[in-house]
């Protein structure tokens, strides 16, 4: 035993550091046929060396590999702007609906009285442009 | 002369057809005694370790083509060999509870006798004692106690810290020591 493990075991295992290894012996010759005997086991299983997958390509499959992911490619965005479409006409027709709806549902007078705010804001916005214009007359006078 | 050739020549001997066998040859004779004395620790038994050596063997035989060569071949043996230790452990639980049962009877009869014990059943003690250890404590007092392996080649092999490994050991021994105290 060396002398920093024997150390080692002193301090920590005073019994176990008194005590003699075992000696184990292999039997004769053992070493001398381990290898013919495992390379016949080998042999007669037939135990294959477990050999890494490899893909390969041949290079008329690459350019069909590629059309394909063209035609694919193409496909979808065709069926993509297709149904886009379709799907923005059908929300219009759909906001017209719910519009026509919507209006059914509200009384008369309610209306009317949104059109005429609706209308109070307009002339107002024409005051505006009423008083500007007069402004500029104004001025226009003065000088 | 044989085993001279590097890991390196044996692995480019061995990706060639030809030499294939020849190289898987040159390895086995390369590594064999240090792979076997390091089973038969565990197991104790010639058998046992013949039918492991083999296991193992095959395993690399299989394995050999996708070694990579980012660890040394003795780490990436000793880990086939680990394992296989550890299945072959599992395996045999049971039965090994029954030897170990047997051998403490043997033992308690020793002490009442007032006998002192013989070399035979103090191994037998020993070996109880390290079976109830956890099987990575078990194989750190292997490879420390039998081996004896350098702290940082065990944590190149085990892939864990030098600090680890001499905490594992310590818990170890100071089990070991208690069960020979107690038993």
């Amino acid at each position: 035993m060396n002398e920093e493990l024997n150390k080692e075991l002193e301090e920590l295992a005073p019994s176990l550091s008194k005590l003699t290894k075992e000696h184990f012996d292999a039997p004769e010759g053992y070493f001398n046929t381990f290898s013919s005997r495992l390379l016949d086991r080998i042999k007669n299983e037939q135990v294959a060396p477990q050999t890494p997958t490899i893909i390969s390509i041949v290079p008329w499959k690459k350019y069909l590999m590629a059309a394909s992911v063209f035609i694919f490619m193409g496909t979808s965005m065709y069926v993509f702007k297709l149904n886009h479409t379709q799907v923005s006409v059908s929300n219009n027709a759909d906001s017209q609906s719910m519009v026509d709806v919507y209006l059914s549902e509200i009384d008369e007078a309610t209306l009317i009285e949104f059109s005429n705010t609706n209308n109070t804001k307009d002339e107002k916005s024409d005051i505006d442009v009423y008083q500007s214009y007069i402004d500029e007359q104004s001025i226009i006078d003065e000088l | 002369m044989r085993n001279q050739q590097s890991d390196q020549e044996i692995l480019a001997l061995f990706r060639e057809e030809q030499t294939k066998t020849y190289a898987f040859e040159l390895l086995v004779k390369k590594y064999e005694q240090k792979i076997y004395w390091l089973i038969r620790r565990y197991v104790n038994s010639h058998s046992d370790a013949d039918d492991l050596m083999q296991e193992v063997f095959i395993k690399v035989w299989k394995g050999l083509i996708n070694f990579r060569e980012d660890s040394q071949l003795y780490t990436w043996l000793f880990r086939i060999t680990y394992n296989e230790c550890i299945n072959f452990h599992r395996k045999n639980k049971q039965q090994l509870h029954v030897d170990i049962d047997d051998a403490n009877e043997s033992e308690f009869i020793d002490h009442t006798s007032d006998n002192p014990l013989t070399g035979e059943q103090i191994q037998r003690k020993l070996q109880s004692a390290i079976d109830t250890l956890p099987e990575k404590q078990k194989m750190v007092f292997h490879l420390k106690y039998y081996q004896e392996m350098k702290y940082e080649e065990m944590s190149e092999l085990l892939g864990t810290s030098v600090g680890a490994l001499k905490a594992s050991f310590h818990i170890a021994v100071k089990k070991i020591e208690q069960y020979l105290a107690e038993h």
